[in-house]
């Protein structure tokens, strides 16, 4: 192999892709799209958001109690800055119709015994409807019900009970909290999703850069100055890597606009071990290899971009299955399907990222699948360079299974 | 000093015809040959294995001394099957090529430009190659055969598609060539440029070599056996006529089968006949071409 003429090719297929027209606005819209709709968020979320404040948060305002049962007076220290005794009610319904609190509760002489309490609000029944649900609230009638009887140590946890749960049993080196097992799926998730999409966006540039060169008929030509297979290794690594800039250029702006993101990604980190973290670009990347050089050995089989299309069609599907089995995956994270999805070479990259979180994964497992991808890639690409030296030379022409068949055992 | 290009015994096979059957030829360095043969001979095939892109069912090649793959870099190809890259610059699509053959960019570029102003494109360099008309595509796609300098040339029809003015001119370059003691495999239809440019020829029909040698010799055994004479008187009864013809003061004198030409005119020295004007009479390359075809097959039919 002459990797001189190899680079040769990739950065031909490289610099030739990047220019198209077609590349650089499918790479523009997802940025484009995130700007338009963080311009919308900032003219006009500020309008939305303090309608849905007023609507749904009473917390962030004051309410105003109107006590004629003698349990609530004095308010407690700790509920004085949003709770604020009226001495009546006309008194409270005008603070309410001023808007100096958003809602006023009147609390009756009989209310030990109805328990019932009525309300005056802005926001009409949506916000009565939030206020009785509202833990706040509920906090306060519990706090001042029960301080006549409960310590003020007691009283505080009664209101609020626990404040987090903490695993007994944890992975060294991970840090304990209530999102950590959410945490711990995020950045394999990611990678799982952004495989898939890798794959997908890739295929159609490995596609059309195929079917093109048999279009411009200049198969005979590059093929007595490289060999299949330098021509084939150079296209799958050269348009792989249109691919792959696409996606990157996809996630740093989906990460420059939404910081939100960028900060949660960060907390995600610790949650795993650091020798899984480092396995998830490992199997990203061959698992993207692997479809590529599919791709691309298969892409030459039709006579047409949209021929070739639906063969790679079906090896897309497959890119998918890991997700379509996570609901096995699940409930048991160790059944003979599951790893037996891990082992098969196509599956195996999606399986790992998505196993990887799940359970203490075998290491076997890890092992096997990291020789199922390394074995099958050079397969593939010697299969795949056979395919292509055959399907690249018949114009308009399909070949039949008889031919395939030649093809590959002449290899 | 062994050949430019050797063929020995070559064959091939396609599911249900025998593509290539014993073909065998020779290429002297320096030289222009011609490789003849209709649609369908199996001339495509006997190039495609020359130029590495297929292999052979059996048979040798050598290629400047070795095997394809290894002279790869070194043979030029314009294929009959070929196109460029038409969204893409004139100047980068010959760099590019000239790179898959292994020579660095800058000298590519500097070659590209120098061939470029050679068949008057200069100006086309920075142009996309779809801005080109038929005719520049047609040069460009020649240059690209010879942009990294090739010491072996194969041309499949490189006059196709081209008007007089530029088969000249594609003519011209390939003498150039030659006097630059570079060695030309010619594939063409056509057959006046066969004779204006090769020494030697092999014309393959149904996958077999049915003709093959030196040019001047395959015309002379093929010659109809005719001597035209022109002479200031009439001419006296001769030996070894097998018909005689006068046109427009012309004597046009069939041989017998074992009377030469020289035998001829000798006689007519000895007879002391003015002779003005005496040539043994040849066919075109392009009739020699068409008997030879229908010959074998009718014999295979």
């Amino acid at each position: 192999m002459n990797w001189h003429k190899v680079w040769a090719i990739i950065r031909h297929e490289y610099i030739v892709n990047l220019r198209r027209t077609g590349f650089i606005v499918m790479t523009l819209i997802v940025p484009a799209v995130g700007l338009l709709s963080l311009g919308i968020a900032v003219f006009a979320g500020k309008a939305v958001g303090s309608t849905l404040e007023r609507l749904f948060g009473p917390s962030a305002y004051t309410i105003a109690v109107v006590d004629e049962s003698g349990y609530f007076q004095p308010i407690l220290p700790e509920f004085a800055e949003d709770f604020i005794l009226y001495p009546d009610e006309a008194s409270a319904r005008a603070a309410v119709e001023t808007g100096e609190v958003s809602a006023a509760l009147f609390i009756p002489s009989d209310y030990l015994t109805t328990g019932e309490v009525y309300v005056d609000t802005t926001g009409g029944g949506m916000s009565v409807a939030v206020l009785s649900d509202s833990e706040r609230v509920q906090s306060f009638f519990v706090a001042h019900l029960a301080r006549a009887y409960v310590p003020s140590e007691v009283l505080a946890r009664l209101t609020d009970p626990v404040d987090r749960f903490i695993p007994v049993k944890e992975e060294p080196g991970t840090a304990a909290g209530p999102f950590n097992f959410v945490f711990a799926f995020l950045i394999p998730y990611l990678f799982a999703m952004f495989l898939i999409i890798s794959v997908f966006v890739s295929s159609g540039y490995l596609l059309q850069g195929i079917a093109e060169e048999k279009e411009n008929r200049l198969v005979e030509l590059v093929l007595s100055s490289v060999s299949a297979l330098e021509w084939f290794v150079g296209k799958v690594i050269g348009l792989g890597a249109v691919g792959l800039t696409q996606v990157l250029i996809w996630i740093l702006s989906m990460g420059a606009l939404s910081g939100g993101a960028v900060v949660l990604l960060a907390m995600a980190v610790p949650a795993l071990p650091a020798y899984k973290l480092a396995l998830l670009p490992l199997f990203y990347l061959l698992g993207y290899i692997l479809y590529a050089v599919l791709y691309a050995g298969l892409g030459t089989l039709g006579t047409s971009q949209r021929e070739s299309q639906q063969v790679a069609g079906i090896i897309s599907f497959i890119a998918a299955v890991p997700f379509m089995v996570a609901g096995i995956m699940f409930t048991n994270p160790n059944s003979p399907l599951i790893r037996a999805l891990t082992y098969f070479p196509l599956t195996a990259a999606g399986m790992i990222m998505l196993r990887l979180p799940l359970v203490d994964i075998p290491t076997s497992d890890i092992i096997i699948s990291l020789i199922s991808l390394l074995v099958s890639i050079p397969v593939a690409t010697w299969l795949g360079a056979k395919l292509f030296r055959m399907g690249i030379l018949m114009y308009g022409k399909r070949p039949s299974l008889k031919e395939i068949w030649t093809a590959l055992r002449a290899a | 000093m062994s050949y430019a290009l050797s063929v020995h015994e070559l064959r091939k096979a396609y599911a249900t015809v025998q593509a290539v059957d014993e073909v065998s030829f020779e290429v002297d360095r320096g030289e222009i040959f011609g490789l003849l043969g209709p649609n369908g001979a199996g001339k495509t095939t006997t190039i495609r294995i020359i130029m590495d892109i297929l292999k052979p069912d059996a048979g040798e090649v050598k290629v400047l001394g070795t095997t394809p793959a290894a002279a790869r870099e070194r043979v030029g190809y314009l294929p009959e099957e070929r196109g460029l890259y038409p969204n893409q610059r004139v100047l980068d699509v010959l760099v590019y090529l000239a790179e898959l053959k292994g020579r660095p960019r800058d000298w590519a570029r500097r070659r590209a430009e120098e061939l470029l102003a050679r068949v008057e494109l200069a100006d086309w360099a920075k142009a996309k190659v779809r801005e080109l008309s038929r005719g520049m595509q047609q040069k460009v796609q020649f240059l690209a055969g010879i942009i990294h300098d090739p010491d072996l040339c194969i041309f499949d029809e490189p006059f196709q598609g081209l008007d007089p003015v530029n088969v000249q001119l594609v003519k011209d370059i390939m003498r150039e060539l030659q006097a630059q003691g570079k060695t030309i495999v010619l594939s063409t239809h056509q057959m006046n440029q066969v004779e204006a440019l090769c020494n030697r020829i092999a014309l393959i029909n149904r996958g077999r070599v049915v003709l093959y040698g030196d040019l001047a010799k395959i015309k002379r055994e093929h010659s109809p056996r005719i001597v035209s004479v022109q002479a200031a008187g009439p001419l006296p009864d001769l030996n070894g006529m097998a018909h005689v013809r006068q046109q427009n003061g012309q004597y046009f004198l069939e041989l017998a089968p074992d009377t030469s030409p020289s035998a001829v005119l000798r006689q007519l020295v000895e007879n002391g006949v003015p002779v003005e004007a005496f040539a043994v009479e040849t066919l075109p390359l392009e009739d020699i071409f068409v008997r030879v075809v229908k010959e074998e097959n009718r014999e295979l039919a």
